[in-house]
């Protein structure tokens, strides 16, 4: 198992966000979660990556614990809703970030950098400032700044949330492609049922705080509870 | 209408450049007495005099460049990692209230209140002493200038460093330092401004021991040798339109 997570809790306030979530993840697995706004499921990824202290419960990576882990060493990329890159660094640069803080070689970083970038299809922009790129362009260099550290996990806070349809789907495709390429181990958090289903080995639904996790993919298409039924139902009624 | 519009731009550089080009009238001329619109003769012996290097015009020069560098460099670095922890804090409001204080106050009066400790510990006369009281003003100024840097954006790309594996020191350094480049150099130079403009509490805390460029003109007004006051005045603005178009060139341009 690479990821545990066990009985968390996590509330703000007097408002309890996390009532006691476990779930775990096996290596090379995607895990969706689904869940509408404000259910958790954000709080969820940051206390894995360790921007945010749990009330209580444990995290484990690769069976090791990981709860007092400063998040610098955690090894878990986060890649949130908003690209973020860095303002001062062009692409090639900000996909290279990782490997210059690992102080890896000149020609290494030039030889990885440049195949990732050719794996994203970022040709013609290795040399642009984020500012010139793109909503999609930016999601796929902060892909690339994600993967180039080969992190054991990739925690996938609504990436595609902020893109236009066409572009989503583009997105969708290349991370599945990347996903099966990298044997990526991730958690990936959407409010799109369609995105949920397309992206996951296993499912869950996040509802109040509390987390289902589906054995498959059919059984989480029979809850009521997930409104997948009800999506069905409208299509069909068109 | 084009004829008024360029009348306004040339009366707006006339306006503008007037001082500039009096001060260095005055600084060139021998003598120049009323009722002559110009100076009878103009040369360079009081330039090369001010320059030779055992005047007060040079020493005060050296002097105020140090104070105001030091002042620029401290405050605008310790702004910047207090307005973090401030920014941080959940008294941030408070906090930032506090740094209101020193510009509330008058400098000459601020300068009273802290001479006495100041000549408890030593400090009073000296250019330690001067870069201490000046960097009381400088450094809440700075904090204040400084405190919107912190945003969320920011502490999230902050975030995102750490995530990627980044400790501290590596987050600092190849993150916020690069990314608050402008801000910084703007907190510099303002920075600079107010040390190199400060009259009331140099005075008072330098005891006449330590004589900055801007007393050594106050000296000179108040002693009527306009010539050397006007020497000063073009040696004080000097720096300033260096540091000006450094703005320009390198930070408006970006």
């Amino acid at each position: 198992m690479l990821l545990a997570v066990e009985n968390i809790i996590k509330a703000f306030k007097k408002e309890t966000v996390l009532k006691n979530v476990n779930f775990s993840l096996q290596q090379h697995h995607t895990l969706s979660i689904l869940g509408k706004s404000g259910c958790g499921k954000t709080t969820l990824l940051k206390i894995i990556a360790g921007l945010v202290q749990q009330d209580n419960g444990h995290i484990y990576l690769e069976e090791k614990i990981i709860d007092q882990q400063p998040l610098n060493l955690r090894k878990i990329v986060y890649m949130s809703q908003e690209p973020l890159l860095f303002p001062h660094l062009n692409v090639f640069e900000n996909i290279a970030f990782g490997l210059r803080l690992r102080k890896e070689k000149k020609e290494s970083v030039e030889k990885k950098v440049t195949e990732l970038i050719g794996n994203l299809g970022l040709q013609e922009h290795r040399f642009k400032m984020p500012h010139q790129l793109s909503g999609g362009q930016k999601q796929r260099v902060n892909f690339g700044r994600s993967l180039i550290v080969n992190p054991p996990l990739l925690l996938l806070d609504e990436p595609f949330g902020n893109l236009d349809t066409q572009t989503r789907k583009e997105m969708q495709l290349l991370f599945k492609q990347i996903a099966t390429e990298f044997s990526i181990s991730s958690v990936f958090v959407t409010h799109d049922i369609k995105e949920a289903l397309l992206m996951a080995d296993a499912i869950g639904y996040m509802k109040d705080g509390t987390l289902k996790v589906y054995d498959d993919k059919h059984s989480f298409i029979a809850d009521d509870s997930t409104g997948v039924k009800e999506e069905i139902s409208f299509w069909q009624s068109l | 209408m084009k004829f008024s519009k360029k009348a306004i731009v040339v009366i707006a550089i006339i306006l503008f450049t007037f001082p500039f080009v009096y001060l260095l009238l005055l600084s060139l001329a021998d003598e120049w007495r009323f009722p002559r619109f110009l100076p009878a003769n103009v040369n360079l012996q009081r330039w090369k005099e001010a320059l030779e290097g055992n005047n007060s015009i040079f020493s005060g020069l050296t002097l105020s460049l140090i104070i105001a560098f030091f002042v620029a460099f401290i405050s605008t670095l310790a702004g910047f990692l207090i307005s973090r922890a401030i920014a941080q804090n959940q008294r941030r409001n408070l906090l930032l209230f506090f740094c209101y204080f020193p510009m509330a106050l008058s400098p000459v009066v601020y300068a009273l209140l802290i001479n006495y400790f100041f000549i408890r510990v030593g400090l009073s006369g000296s250019v330690a002493g001067i870069v201490m009281a000046q960097l009381m003003i400088a450094l809440p100024f700075a904090i204040l200038l400084l405190n919107s840097f912190w945003n969320r954006e920011v502490s999230s790309l902050e975030d995102v460093s750490k995530t990627l594996g980044a400790d501290f020191k590596q987050t600092f350094f190849k993150v916020l330092l690069p990314v608050a480049r402008p801000q910084l150099l703007v907190c510099c130079f303002q920075t600079f401004l107010i040390s190199w403009f400060e009259y009331g509490l140099t005075t008072i805390i330098g005891v006449g021991k330590i004589q900055t460029l801007t007393l050594t003109v106050y000296q000179y007004i108040g002693e009527a040798n306009i010539y050397y006051a006007a020497i000063s005045s073009c040696i004080i603005i000097f720096p300033i339109l260096i540091l000006l178009w450094i703005n320009k060139r390198f930070i408006y341009s970006k």
